[in-house]
């Protein structure tokens, strides 16, 4: 079953890829999602079985065996690839769904489709693998379908250039991943799971002594297995392409920019949880990065306009909340997070896009408003995707990004108190947010031409409304995954003793726990004077406050400083060494001097084909002497 | 006295009787009705055809069991039934896509088809001989039809010339063989394969007429295989000689002189493998680079692929220095595939025509992937086959001549040998380029018949897929080399 | 005595050979063609090899010498201009073949002599009790056979070639066909009109 849960959706997309003719218009959108559908069923089936306790390792065939070093292509399913399972699938089968809807007047439908499955299918990959270099196949056919996605309007310029960006900005997170893989193979000798894991605690007290410094092993290995996760998942200083990946269809967002793709760093640091355990100094850094994360994406998404990057920059910022739980070993939390965060996320997402469907592919806020007459349905989900995320109880995010603030605050060292405070901040810049979103685009008057919106058709409605009671109720329904008593996830994820930020949250004093409900209450109270009861305070605000405005509003000035700092130099370097070092020494006398080289040869070998039979007869007694002349000075040992 | 004519002997030599008996009935055949009227060729097609199928299946009924035969002079074990397989196949397979092209070309007399089966029959006789005069008989007549057939194409010049040049050439190389024989039955009193691998091994092998005996026969057959500096008549003769017969030289007569070859080597010279194993390695390295270099700068795709073969069985005969098993089988699981991709851009060559003439020109291909990319695609996959690109057979083939190499410690001729390769990749990509990058100039018109298509999809298709059944193949070849090599 | 007259033989074939190159006039080349295979015949009765002999007598100078003969007199070709660039590569040939000729007789100085070397195996199969030509005739009809019947496809071969070679349907000669002269009737070939008198012109 999970052999057909993961390779279903291969097909589809292979059906849809490669025969698009062949099975028509329809065909091309209705079977994927019908693939992607059954892998769903499989995948509850699954999750059920996996809770009970189910876990094993299906091989599939042998990839690489060279020496000692096997690879296979193995199927792994235990409670942390099942819970990965049944989000992917619920969310990719409802994007495709909606994409029936979402995407009827694009004529590249098929294509469309395609990628989306082949991107389920890397997806499933990935989270199945049992190995690391099965999981870095997944990560980067992951990494490839989001360019495709990105992409996916080829002739609109800037998409190119978003997609080429998301692709180049991974890169860098992938070539800390491959060396810490590489490095987990040069310490363990083996790249599979379980091998790596059993072994840990043998070379925990390694090092290697770089500048006179002794770094533990484990610790560089899980520093750069970070760092591949800061790029899948839009971590600060990685951060920059998430936003610009928004050029995609809205689908597309929902389903890689915000439910799953992102949330592979997180699973990867999860599922390494063993490793990681081992390497405090690492947790610590995963810790700061995740919570620098979480305050900067939401102060930089209260200024912007563009209704899918304020949604961006809120997943980015919420995968920061995802880290810093798992940098106090809270990995329960963060998954949980994950859970929750991708039924309200591709909610909201989803939403957008209906409303993007609407206006006729118009994203600018600012344009919008009033729009809860014409589209009561999405305004109703977006406002339980808020709610969600806002963190409200009895909605889902309450009980995740509590139980994450909970555990920063219980782990009872400085990086978690400040992971605290930080989180509480950007809970109420959140709210904040969220309710500026919601505010401008469904209340208050409208600053556009809205006459035309009408309400999305069904197939994006139903995704919807399923979206809504998932955000709803996944949180009540998984609050067994972070249940200390009783371990929901069957061993997959080590927590050390003397971590116990998670056992200890659960007797966190009252006001941490309250407090996060009171600093989103206190957001959306800010939102609402703002947007609606005094518009024109936000004017004098933005004024008053210019210099904090426009930080926000240019996000940092992150890729201007990556511009200037990085591309330009770089740019500059690349252009003297093509130009002096590649045409004017390697070409000359590499390629250009080689190919001259092989024509003088060639010429010289052609010349000699003279048509005469003598010659060829001359060429044949030439030959027999110089080989027998040769033989003979051997023979006698005159040579 | 008549105890040689028993059932034994004469089961062994089944497969060249029937073929023979079948031509003695082809040929009155053909002549009391009307072997020159075109519309009578397909069914002498087809009669040619069953004659090799028919041999065909007698050669499968009779097993595969190492046995001697004709006092000593035709051998039969794995090899010989392997070889004579692949030969025959190729044979019907070549059958199937020449008629086409021998329909325009006025190729359509019945003689044709008569020769290319003499030919077939001279080879099995060389496949199975353990003899020297065995395999002199056999090689002449295989030649000596192959002479005629060169020169078919009455009304056009450069195929009088092929025939005339090959002719000669040939009697020169076949003088060479003789030579050596005479001065290797004077050392050492026989020229049977089985007493000459005894009689060395009981004498002083440190003789220079032997080096010179040993040389002469090899230079014999490296003209047969077209191995460098023995080489020079193949261009020539592939370009001249009407396609359908340059296919058919491209391909079988390589299979059955590498089969005998194999059966020297490794049975007559495997003592004196010293002596042999140096010449070899320079002849093979030196036609890997000719016929890398050699093809760069053609424009005809028949020398192109003339080059190419001479390239192709530098490789095969590299591994066969090695003297040892593992070169032996890498040899034939390139002949193999060789012989697969060859037939496959033969069938591709056959059905490029204009207006009723075929196409030579390499650059008249442009444009092809608009207008035909059924032929566009699989040539394509050939052409990589051949450069040795992975997953496709011809990599595996290369890879494990390369690896024979290195396990042979000649780690340095295997690199060598990989940059001939690297260069003669540029020619099949070239080709490549101009079908998918260049335009078109005039559109073709293919008019094939559907046995070319057949024929050209199937061995794409077994190109591909060898990937799925290299390991069954490769078995097989460890099989035949364990029984020839201890 | 018998080493006399292989040396005689020996001698005048090496002669005749080298003028059947060098002779200037193509007629004189196949008679020095002849005469080495004269001498040729010589050495194999010195050898006792009287079948041979007369075969390569009978074969070669009854049959294809004549032949060459016939072919080179009846062919009007200017074997002069044939020859104006052969002195050109003579040089080089001329060291190819030194070469060579030093190097062989090189290895057969190198080798090993004795009886039991050189033919190695008994050399008593010529016996005086049997003739020649039933000895050839026993081996060659029983444990030759297979060879034997190869060399006759191999003639067969050669017969083809020439006819297909040479045998071509010209359009402007004239045959006599007497099957068609004889399945003709009257009505194909007599056309009968009935003509006004006086305007038959």
């Amino acid at each position: 079953m999970l052999k057909l849960l993961v390779f279903l959706p291969l097909l589809g997309a292979l059906l849809s890829g490669i025969f698009p003719k062949f099975i028509g218009k329809k065909g091309a959108m209705y079977i994927p999602t019908i693939l992607c559908g059954i892998s769903f069923i499989f995948s509850i089936i699954l999750l059920h079985n996996a809770i009970l306790g189910e876990s094993y390792v299906i091989n599939l065939a042998t990839w690489i065996n060279s020496g000692y070093f096997q690879i296979n292509w193995a199927l792994k399913l235990d409670m942390l690839s099942s819970v990965m399972l049944f989000v992917v699938m619920l969310v990719s089968t409802l994007v495709h769904l909606y994409s029936i809807g979402y995407m009827d007047r694009d004529p590249h439908q098929a294509r469309f489709f395609s990628y989306l499955s082949l991107f389920t299918f890397a997806m499933l990959m990935l989270v199945t693998s049992n190995n690391f270099i099965q999981l870095f196949f997944g990560w980067e056919g992951v990494g490839l379908c989001s360019y495709l996605l990105i992409g996916f309007w080829f002739k609109k310029q800037s998409a190119n250039a978003a997609a080429i960006k998301a692709f180049l900005v991974n890169r860098v997170g992938d070539l800390g991943l491959i060396l810490g893989i590489c490095l987990i193979y040069f310490k363990f000798n083996s790249l599979d799971y379980n091998t790596v894991f059993e072994s840990v605690t043998l070379i925990k007290d390694n090092s290697f002594s770089l500048l006179n410094i002794e770094i533990p092993i484990i610790e560089l290995c899980c520093f750069l297995l970070f760092i591949g996760a800061m790029g899948k998942s839009a971590q600060i200083i990685l951060h920059t392409w998430l936003a610009d990946a928004m050029e995609g269809p809205t689908p597309v967002s929902a389903l890689i920019h915000a439910a799953t793709m992102v949330t592979a760093g997180v699973f990867l640091v999860a599922r390494c949880s063993p490793i990681f355990e081992y390497a405090p100094y690492a947790l610590g850094f995963v810790t700061i990065v995740g919570a620098l994360t979480s305050i900067f994406a939401a102060y930089v998404a209260i200024t912007q306009n563009d209704i899918k990057k304020i949604i961006a920059y809120s997943t980015c910022s919420q995968l920061g909340y995802m880290f810093f739980a798992c940098g106090v070993s809270a990995y329960s939390a963060g998954m949980f997070h994950l859970m929750t965060h991708a039924f309200f996320k591709a909610l909201l997402f989803l939403g957008a896009g209906s409303v993007i469907h609407a206006l006729s592919d118009e994203q600018d806020i600012r344009k919008m408003g009033g729009l809860y007459k014409a589209l009561p349905y999405t305004c109703v989900g977006m406002w339980i995707g808020s709610l969600a995320l806002a963190g409200l109880p009895p909605f889902a995010g309450f009980f995740s990004k509590d139980i994450i603030l909970e555990a920063a605050w219980a782990s009872h060292t400085i990086i978690g108190g400040f992971a605290f405070y930080i989180g509480l901040l950007a809970a109420l810049l959140t709210a904040f947010y969220s309710w500026k979103i919601l505010f401008m685009v469904f209340h208050g008057k409208s600053r556009g031409d809205i006459s035309s919106a009408h309400e999305s058709p069904l197939t994006i409605l139903i995704p919807l409304t399923i979206l809504s009671i998932g955000a709803i109720f996944s949180g009540w329904l998984g609050k067994p995954m972070i249940d200390t008593h009783h371990d929901f996830w069957h061993g997959t994820i080590l927590i050390l003793d003397n971590h116990e930020a998670l056992k200890n949250a659960h007797h966190a004093p009252i006001w941490v726990k309250i407090s996060p409900i009171i600093v989103a209450l206190i957001g959306i109270f800010i939102a609402w004077v703002l947007y609606i009861k005094r518009l024109n305070f936000t004017q004098f605000l933005c004024e008053r406050f210019s210099f904090l405005y426009r930080c926000s509003l240019n996000k940092l000035w992150f890729d201007e400083v990556y511009e200037y700092l990085i591309c330009q130099p770089l740019k500059k370097c690349g252009d003297i060494l093509w130009k002096k070092g590649d045409i004017g020494v390697i070409d000359r006398f590499g390629p250009d001097g080689i190919v001259n080289v092989c024509r003088k040869i060639a010429m010289r070998i052609k010349s000699i084909q003279t048509g005469y039979v003598y010659h060829y007869a001359f060429a044949m007694f030439i030959g027999l002497i110089a080989i027998f002349s040769w033989q003979f000075l051997l023979l006698f040992g005159w040579v | 006295m008549n105890s040689l004519i028993d059932n034994s002997n004469l089961i062994l030599a089944l497969p060249e009787i029937f073929l023979a008996l079948w031509l003695l009935i082809f040929i009155p055949l053909g002549v009391y009705s009307g072997g020159s009227l075109a519309v009578r060729q397909s069914y002498f097609s087809l009669f040619a055809v069953i004659g090799l199928l028919g041999t065909f299946l007698i050669l499968l009924s009779g097993g595969y069991k190492a046995t001697i035969a004709f006092n000593d002079l035709i051998v039969s074990d794995k090899l010989v039934v392997y070889m004579k397989s692949l030969v025959l196949v190729a044979g019907i397979l070549i059958f199937s896509i020449s008629e086409r092209y021998r329909s325009l070309e006025k190729l359509f007399i019945f003689e044709y088809p008569v020769l290319v089966l003499f030919s077939i029959l001279g080879m099995l006789i060389m496949i199975s001989s353990n003899d020297f005069i065995t395999l002199y008989m056999g090689l002449e007549l295989q030649s000596l039809s192959l002479y005629v057939l060169a020169a078919m194409k009455k009304d056009s010049k450069n195929s009088s010339e092929a025939g005339l040049k090959y002719f000669i050439l040939g009697a020169i190389a076949s003088g060479f063989l003789l030579f050596g024989v005479s001065l290797i039955f004077g050392i050492t009193g026989t020229t049977s394969f089985t007493t000459l691998a005894t009689s060395f091994s009981n004498m002083s092998l440190n003789q220079p007429l032997l080096v010179f005996a040993i040389i002469m026969i090899l230079s014999a057959m490296a003209f047969k295989i077209s191995i460098a500096p023995f080489h020079m008549w193949t261009p020539d003769v592939y370009e001249g000689a009407p396609t359908s017969i340059t296919a058919f030289f491209a391909v079988v007569p390589k299979i059955a002189a590498f089969a005998v070859l194999m059966r020297i080597l490794f049975i007559a010279f495997y003592e004196i493998s010293f002596i042999w194993q140096q010449i070899l390695i320079v002849m093979s390295i030196l036609s890997i680079f000719v016929g890398a270099f050699g093809a760069l700068l053609q424009t005809s795709i028949k020398r192109l692929m003339a080059y190419s073969t001479i390239s192709n069985v530098g490789y095969v005969l590299l591994s066969l220095s090695l003297a040892t098993s593992i070169g032996l089988e890498s040899s034939i699981i390139y002949i193999t595939i060789y012989t697969v991709s060859t037939l496959g851009v033969f069938a591709f060559i056959l059905s490029m025509e204009k207006e009723k003439v075929l196409l030579d020109k390499i650059s008249s291909f442009s444009g092809l992937s608009k207008s035909h990319p059924f032929y566009a695609l699989t040539f394509t996959i050939l052409l990589l086959s051949l450069a040795g690109l992975p997953p496709l057979a011809g990599f595996f083939a290369k890879f494990y001549i390369f690896r024979s190499l290195i396990i042979g410690d000649m780690l340095w001729v295997a690199v060598i040998g990989i940059l001939g390769s690297v260069v003669a990749a540029y020619y099949y990509l070239k080709i490549i380029k101009i079908m998918y990058l260049d335009d078109s100039e005039e559109l073709l018109n293919i008019n094939s018949n559907n046995y070319i298509k057949y024929v050209l999809g199937f061995c794409a298709f077994l190109v591909i897929s060898f990937i799925f059944f290299a390991d069954s193949l490769i078995e097989f070849c460890i099989n035949i080399s364990k029984a020839i090599v201890l | 005595m018998v080493s006399i007259f292989f040396y005689l033989f020996a001698f005048i074939l090496i002669f005749s050979s080298v003028f059947v190159i060098t002779a200037k006039n193509p007629v004189h080349s196949v008679f020095f063609l002849i005469l080495s295979f004269f001498n040729a015949t010589g050495l194999f009765v010195l050898m006792g090899a009287e079948f041979l002999a007369m075969l390569l007598l009978i074969v070669y100078v009854g049959a294809v010498a004549v032949l060459f003969l016939f072919v080179i007199m009846m062919l009007n070709i200017d074997f002069k201009s044939l020859r104006t660039g052969i002195m050109k590569n003579a040089r080089l040939g001329l060291i190819i073949g030194v070469v060579l000729l030093a190097e062989i007789i090189f290895s057969i100085m190198g080798m090993h002599y004795g009886k039991d070397k050189i033919l190695g195996t008994n050399l008593s199969v010529v016996s005086n009790e049997i003739e020649n030509t039933r000895l050839l005739g026993n081996v060659l009809y029983t444990d030759y056979i297979y060879l034997f019947q190869t060399a006759g496809l191999i003639l067969l071969v050669a017969m083809v070639g020439a006819i297909v070679l040479t045998h071509r349907k010209r359009d402007n000669v004239r045959k006599q066909d007497a099957t068609k002269q004889v399945l003709r009737n009257k009505s194909e070939t007599l056309n009968i009109n009935d003509i006004e008198i006086g305007k038959g012109a």
